[in-house]
């Protein structure tokens, strides 16, 4: 079979994206990108948190081009990201400093600061509000003031490990201040560095990266249930130095949710190998936007491929940083529809030949 | 005067006192633009407290603007897409540098921290109402 090159697809092709283009329209009225972003908040924050790339308008005006298809959304916003020069890193940033508007542990009941539920969907009835089918003006309801004694600020509330580490059951490592690897700038080289690690869990596809922290904990990998030490959202603050003597500039605040998971482990350091203490180890999890669900399993992952099993594929940092990324995933899965129709003929030719020589 | 701060205050609390404080002084100050507000990014580096490492969590959109009089550069950086506030910012980054409109400028800096205490206050008020009180259970 010779090789014959095809055209005529452009007539075809560029109907086909008026047609899709006009669908968003063709049913309804349309939306403003204001109203997604300020409506579909958990929205937003998970398309940000898959593109690594934190802007609430850009994320809504994404949605809103990818008819609110996830996948298209967080590759749309990632293609738009590589046309953007990177312009400065940031001073180290510490979740010690985030403006905290949620702040739950599941480990301890009191904890300094006590146990802030801020705006959760935790303890709502997951029945379907009809009321919401009107548009409303405003907030239906306002909170119930009243005087709340509190003796801590929010933007320094201590964190539920310091009181771990006060008691001596949780050891903090010296700070590391090596620069990290930059998966953006140079892929993955197995094995993994932690930097590397926490980049693309961070980064992942929600939905892979829970589906993973579940099978870790659910029975292909530590098979324990870890207990979060501190579940926190709120507002971080990011700087720049300028280098110009002057001090650092802010830059904003950002929405995160952080996660120091426990995991009961015992001390490697201990020497005496016949009593050795439990220790709590962490498996850290970080996202940008309220993502609580991805941030936990994110801990349970990083602490699966810093601690690995053999023969566990969760352990397996090749395994879980290639398969959670959404666009490479997507990407792929999504290509093996487009046309594949000289590779598929030589596959056929071969079957052929080999009919034909078995005859 | 500490950039911490007033970078702060002027692009979370007073982005219209900015932007006109730019407008009314701009004339006074003979300065150029070296660098028209333009978009780029910014990446996170941040602390985990796992093993007190560094990683990259993402990056964020940034506008950024400078300006020059003599040698001395002001530098306009803002949250997000905001051209006019990015080039306020670089304008009030050279006036602090140059010791210029400072009396201005702390004033309205004095009147912009009131209204971040009083938002900081508001904020905080409603969010510990949802503070769990577990001697509640015993009542």
């Amino acid at each position: 079979m010779g090789y014959v090159a095809v055209k005529g697809g452009a007539h075809a092709i560029n109907n086909s994206v008026i047609l899709y283009k006009n669908r968003r329209l063709e049913d309804g009225a349309d939306i403003d990108v204001e109203n997604i972003k300020t409506n579909m908040r958990q929205l937003i924050n998970q398309v940000m948190s898959e593109a690594s790339f934190y802007d609430r308008d850009i994320a809504a005006l994404a949605i809103k081009q990818a008819e609110g298809n996830m996948e298209e959304a967080v590759f749309l916003m990632r293609a738009h990201r590589s046309t953007l020069p990177r312009l400065y890193y940031s001073t180290v940033t510490d979740t010690r400093e985030m403006f905290v508007e949620r702040r739950v542990s599941a480990s301890f009941k009191d904890i300094p600061g006590g146990q802030i539920l801020g705006a959760t969907s935790d303890f709502t009835h997951r029945l379907l509000d009809d009321s919401l089918k009107e548009l409303a003006d405003g907030p239906r309801e306002s909170v119930d003031c009243k005087e709340i004694p509190f003796n801590y600020d929010l933007d320094k509330l201590p964190k539920v490990i310091d009181y771990l580490e006060e008691e001596g059951l949780f050891v903090r490592e010296p700070e590391n201040n090596d620069e990290p690897d930059d998966i953006t700038k140079k892929a993955i080289e197995y094995p993994s560095t932690r930097s590397q690690r926490l980049q693309a869990l961070t980064r992942g596809q929600t939905g892979a990266v829970t589906s993973l922290g579940y099978a870790e904990i659910r029975g292909y990998g530590i098979a324990s249930h870890p207990n979060i030490g501190e579940c926190r959202v709120g507002q971080q603050p990011v700087h720049v130095d300028l280098d110009d003597d002057y001090g650092e500039y802010f830059i904003g605040d950002y929405e995160v949710t952080e996660i120091d998971g426990f995991m009961p482990d015992l001390d490697e350091d201990d020497s005496d190998a016949g009593e050795k203490d439990l220790m709590i180890k962490i498996g850290y999890g970080l996202v940008f936007g309220q993502n609580e669900t991805k941030a936990i399993a994110m801990s349970v992952l990083d602490y699966s491929l810093e601690h690995p099993e053999p023969g566990v594929a969760t352990s397996d940092d090749e395994f879980v940083l290639y398969h959670i990324d959404s666009v490479e995933s997507t990407g792929f899965i999504s290509h093996l529809k487009l046309p594949h129709y000289v590779t598929f003929q030589s596959k056929l030719d071969r079957m052929r030949q080999g009919k034909e020589e078995r005859q | 005067m500490d950039r911490k701060l007033w970078t702060r205050i002027f692009s979370k609390y007073g982005r219209t006192e900015t932007i006109d404080f730019y407008n009314n002084f701009k004339e006074a100050l003979d300065f150029e633009i070296i660098s028209e507000p333009s978009e780029g990014l910014v990446m996170m580096k941040t602390r985990e407290h796992a093993k007190n490492s560094l990683f990259y969590m993402g990056e964020v959109l940034i506008t950024e603007t400078k300006i020059r009089h003599g040698s001395t550069v002001g530098t306009g950086l803002v949250k997000g897409s905001d051209n006019e506030l990015s080039e306020a910012m670089a304008f009030i980054d050279l006036s602090f540098k140059l010791d210029k409109f400072t009396a201005e400028l702390n004033d309205i800096l004095k009147s912009l921290k009131n209204i971040e205490a009083n938002d900081i206050a508001e904020k905080t008020e409603k969010i510990l109402q949802t503070k769990v009180s577990f001697e509640m259970m015993n009542d």
